[in-house]
């Protein structure tokens, strides 16, 4: 992977706090995001994983105020959330959700939706457009991309619309990418196929991945550093390995242990097991 | 009927109606096909009355209330004019009249709704209690005023409709945009950069248009309906140029002599009404792609 050096990192998160009203959600959250990183936010539910993502996008719901540093791309997510963050949502930093059924709109087609972030960021019309909306739909490793793009999304399956969650995504081409527990909402067979998917896609297009989970061993697969939070506040950050076998706060090693508990009253996985992911 | 919590109780009804778990597919296309048929019959009543008409409207050669007759196939009015005449060109004015206010209510109704869901509490709040007040004004009381500055024509009864119904309008889709706007889908395409003014075309008219269209239609039948009470009292224009409820004026002084000339408009008034609300039923199905197959 290609590091930039010596420039400005891609995300900079320095003393994030998120409050409603009086009472703080998150306290004092720091991160940084260089090119080409692949970071892991990793807590149980309520711990503000998710509003770091918001706060990240400039999207956090109406009451919530963030405040603190918020630089991605150069830009001020705090405070820029008009027109200033239209600009870098998309074309910068783009998401994908938990749950792929309400984040994409029941009443417009499949190809309609990964065509529009193709004609605002890289300008397609046409012909080209739509080859292009049918490659997006292969990359993901969508079957049968024509029909597909023809479908609405209560005609495919729950791995297929978080696939093409991805797409609409990648169709961005931003330099970052935040997924936001992608694969929670998906039956285990599935997980493994969307999580392998996020890996390549965001190996071979050298973007940053920062990957959001309450599940270690999601994190732990695909990236390479990892922000351990609780309560709001980042309570460890450091590589994964390190996490994994050295882990500082005793959170963290409660949080390691019982997933590896976990993974102890398993039998072990066949090698070369199949994940399928079938139609609806 | 020109009370306009009329119109906002069909409104309600259909917004019910909506969430209501599909029926079986074949109630669904009886409902679509006679409201079709029904209304049909009177859009092209309309159509040929555009075209030809058994008489000239003016002319007065039939006989004072003469019953049908081969010449006058409904009978003739107390100045000798064809009836079958007046009719049709009735169900031109019904079907204007449902169309204009339908249209004015739409572009009125939709803006504001879709304002007030968008701006802060305090813009939507303000607009909310407007509306309140707006729904609550009797639709008669501002035809009157309308009618006061305008002259009594066809077209003040299509404004004074078209206003009252774009409060009930604005009123749903600011409820409906409302929940568009908090649809985790507005979030997602936010992430990909899509600017507010792109949002709306986008994403929150087209959600927002299939929980309209039943109303819409719903309120194409009670704008008939409304402006055929205002003309009874008076409000509307005199034949040659006479809606159906201006005939039932014109007929009630004459209605134990020649019955048929009041029947006749509530009859059409009727088969109208049932028609656009079986219509209605049947469209809903329709626009909205995400009823028609269950996921």
């Amino acid at each position: 992977m290609s590091r930039v050096q010596g420039a400005a990192p891609l995300v900079e998160v320095s003393g994030l706090r998120v409050h409603d009203g009086d009472r703080e959600l998150v306290g004092a959250v720091d991160l940084r995001v260089e090119p080409g990183d692949r970071v892991g936010i990793i807590g149980e539910s309520g711990s503000g994983k998710s509003l770091t993502a918001l706060s990240m996008l400039g999207l956090l719901p109406h009451p919530l105020r963030a405040s603190g540093t918020v630089l991605v791309g150069g830009t001020d997510m705090v405070s820029g959330a008009g027109r200033a963050g239209d600009r870098v949502r998309g074309s910068t930093v783009t998401a994908v959700f938990q749950e792929p059924l309400t984040s994409l709109d029941p009443l417009m087609s499949v190809g309609r939706q990964i065509a529009w972030p193709l004609t605002r960021h890289r300008g397609l019309r046409g012909r080209e457009l739509r080859t292009a909306v049918l490659d997006a739909l292969s990359d993901v490793r969508l079957p049968d991309p024509e029909r597909v793009a023809r479908s609405y999304i209560h005609e495919i399956s729950g791995g297929q619309r978080q696939r093409v969650a991805i797409a609409i995504a990648l169709a961005c081409r931003p330099r970052v990418l935040l997924a936001d527990e992608p694969t929670t909402a998906l039956d285990v067979t599935v997980q493994a196929g969307i999580l392998d998917l996020l890996d390549t896609a965001v190996r071979e297009r050298g973007m940053a991945l920062v990957l959001i989970s309450h599940d270690l061993a999601v994190v732990s697969r695909i990236t390479d550093r990892v922000l351990v939070m609780r309560n709001g506040r980042g309570i460890e950050q450091g590589p994964v390995a390190r996490i994994l076998t050295a882990p500082a706060d005793p959170y963290t090693e409660q949080l390691v242990a019982s997933a590896r508990a976990l993974e102890a009253h398993l039998p072990p996985a066949p090698a070369g097991s199949p994940s399928g992911e079938g139609p609806a | 009927m020109s009370d306009p919590r009329i119109l906002g109780a069909d409104a309600g009804t259909a917004v019910r109606e909506a969430q209501r778990p599909p029926r079986p597919r074949g109630v669904r296309s009886i409902n679509l096909v006679a409201g079709a048929v029904l209304f049909g019959v009177i859009v092209l009543t309309a159509l040929v009355s555009l075209v030809y008409t058994p008489y000239d409207p003016a002319e007065t050669t039939g006989g004072r209330l003469s019953p049908p007759s081969a010449e006058h196939p409904a009978g003739t009015d107390v100045l000798g004019r064809d009836l079958l005449t007046f009719l049709m060109i009735g169900a031109r004015l019904a079907i204007a009249v449902g169309i204009g206010s339908v249209a004015i209510s739409a572009v009125l109704g939709v803006t504001i709704g879709l304002v007030a869901a968008f701006a802060s509490r305090w813009v939507d709040d303000a607009v909310s209690s407007l509306l309140d007040i707006a729904i609550a004004f009797p639709t008669v009381l501002l035809a009157m005023l309308i009618v006061a500055w305008r002259g009594a024509s066809l077209e003040s009864a299509i404004l004074a409709i078209g206003l009252a119904g774009s409060a009930v309008v604005a009123r749903l889709t600011r409820i409906v945009g409302t929940r568009v706007l908090s649809e985790a889908y507005i979030t997602a395409s936010r992430t990909a950069g899509t600017t507010t003014a792109r949002m709306l075309v986008l994403h929150v008219l087209p959600n927002v248009w299939p929980t309209l269209v039943v109303p819409f239609a719903l309120q194409f039948g009670g704008a008939v309906v409304a402006e055929a009470s205002l003309s009874y009292l008076g409000l509307g224009s005199p034949p040659p140029n006479a809606s159906w409820g201006r005939l039932l004026q014109e007929a009630q002084s004459t209605v134990l002599v020649a019955p048929l000339g009041a029947v006749l408009p509530g009859v059409l008034l009727v088969v109208t009404i049932v028609g656009i609300n079986l219509l209605a039923d049947g469209l809903r199905d329709v626009v909205d792609p995400s009823s028609r197959s269950g996921r």
